[in-house]
């Protein structure tokens, strides 16, 4: 009797803590560099050489220099930077930058999108990725390839482009495709 | 010397009376009296504390404290020795309503409380407790006037914020 009850209890608990882990480590954003300057007041950070940004089990950002700038504290009665809610108001990577992207996938799986250019911009207020600078993006899917920008909506998960693009598809998802399975017209032919 | 550096010299001077008083007062064994005008180099203070006040509004800006402290040669005279070499560095910054806002420790650095600054080429840590920011790294220098913090090898900063709310799981 104790253990049917106890039993439920201690897995909700677990449940409950690990969302609570998650949810922590989402709200925790970790840079790393070799060289920074931080304006303490102000609430802007630059880091450059080997800089790294974790945003565990959301992204990852390599590059050679970072501009961010964080939320101020409403007391500081500084006039700094607004508040932004909790987030991070902005990020400007540059130099080799690569992101990783860990979206949720069915059945419990993650799925990567991997972007690189010379520069990414990050705006808190619309959520947006804006990638220059021979901006490509890589998803399990295939590659696209942009000419002025690519700009990933990180609230919808969509992709859309300033200038031309290209698009290279892996050959892999038309397996299984009916695509290319039509009959021939000299088949059809009696 | 001019009328500001005159007057932070003197302000330097009281903080450092006061806390030479306090540690006295605090029994601490080995306590050592404030240093006077004439203190040598020789001189270690045990208990340092030196607050430093915005010259207008008076509010308190920098507090520096430590462990150990012991003036270091310097190419200026003055009412206070400028130069500082301290051991187990607390500096915290104040903002404007005179709440605390970073605190930046050290083992072993040098404070220069005339121009407001600190800098060591070993480990610190600050940390701002009010929304969870910490940095930690080798090799600093803090301007205390523009209160910013420059670090100089393998810099990690930790913060409590989140780049987006990610969307739900699609089924």
């Amino acid at each position: 009797m104790i253990r049917s009850v106890l039993l439920p209890l201690l897995a909700l608990l677990l449940t409950l803590t690990s969302g609570s882990v998650l949810a922590q480590q989402q709200d925790k954003i970790l840079l790393s560099a070799t060289n920074c300057v931080l304006e303490l007041e102000k609430g802007v950070y630059h880091l450059w050489d080997h800089v790294r940004v974790e945003s565990p089990g959301v992204l990852q950002i390599t590059c050679d220099d970072l501009r961010a700038a964080l939320p101020q504290d409403k007391a500081s009665g500084t006039s700094g930077p607004l508040p932004t809610g909790g987030k991070l108001q902005s990020l400007i990577a540059s130099g080799n930058v690569a992101i990783e992207l860990f979206q949720p996938g069915a059945n419990g799986s993650t799925n990567v999108v991997r972007a690189f250019g010379k520069q990414a911009e990050y705006g808190s207020q619309q959520e947006i990725l804006i990638l220059t600078g021979d901006p490509r993006i890589e998803t399990a899917s295939g590659v696209m390839i942009g000419t002025e920008a690519l700009i990933y909506d990180l609230k919808s998960r969509t992709m859309r482009n300033r200038g031309s693009y290209r698009i290279e598809l892996k050959a892999d998802i038309l397996k299984g495709s009916t695509l290319f399975n039509r009959s021939t017209n000299s088949s059809k032919s009696p | 010397m001019s009328s500001t550096h005159l007057r932070s010299g003197l302000t330097a001077l009281l903080g450092l009376m006061a806390c030479g008083t306090l540690a006295q007062g605090g029994g601490s064994a080995g306590a050592t009296n404030a240093p006077s005008a004439s203190a040598s180099s020789a001189a270690t203070i045990r208990q340092w504390g030196i607050s430093l006040r915005d010259n207008v509004t008076g509010r308190v800006q920098l507090r520096f404290s430590s462990t150990e402290a012991s003036p270091a040669p310097s190419d200026k005279g003055g009412l206070v020795p400028a130069l500082w070499d301290v051991t187990g560095l607390k500096l915290e910054t104040f903002k404007p309503d005179e709440s605390s806002d970073f605190i930046i420790e050290s083992p072993s650095c040098r404070v220069n409380v005339t121009t407001r600054d600190a800098g060591s080429i070993g480990s610190f840590t600050a940390r701002r407790e009010t929304d969870g920011i910490s940095v930690r790294g080798r090799g600093f220098q803090f301007d205390g006037t523009e209160r910013r913090l420059t670090v100089t090898n393998s810099v990690q900063i930790e913060l409590r914020t989140r780049l987006f709310q990610p969307k739900p799981a699609s089924p």
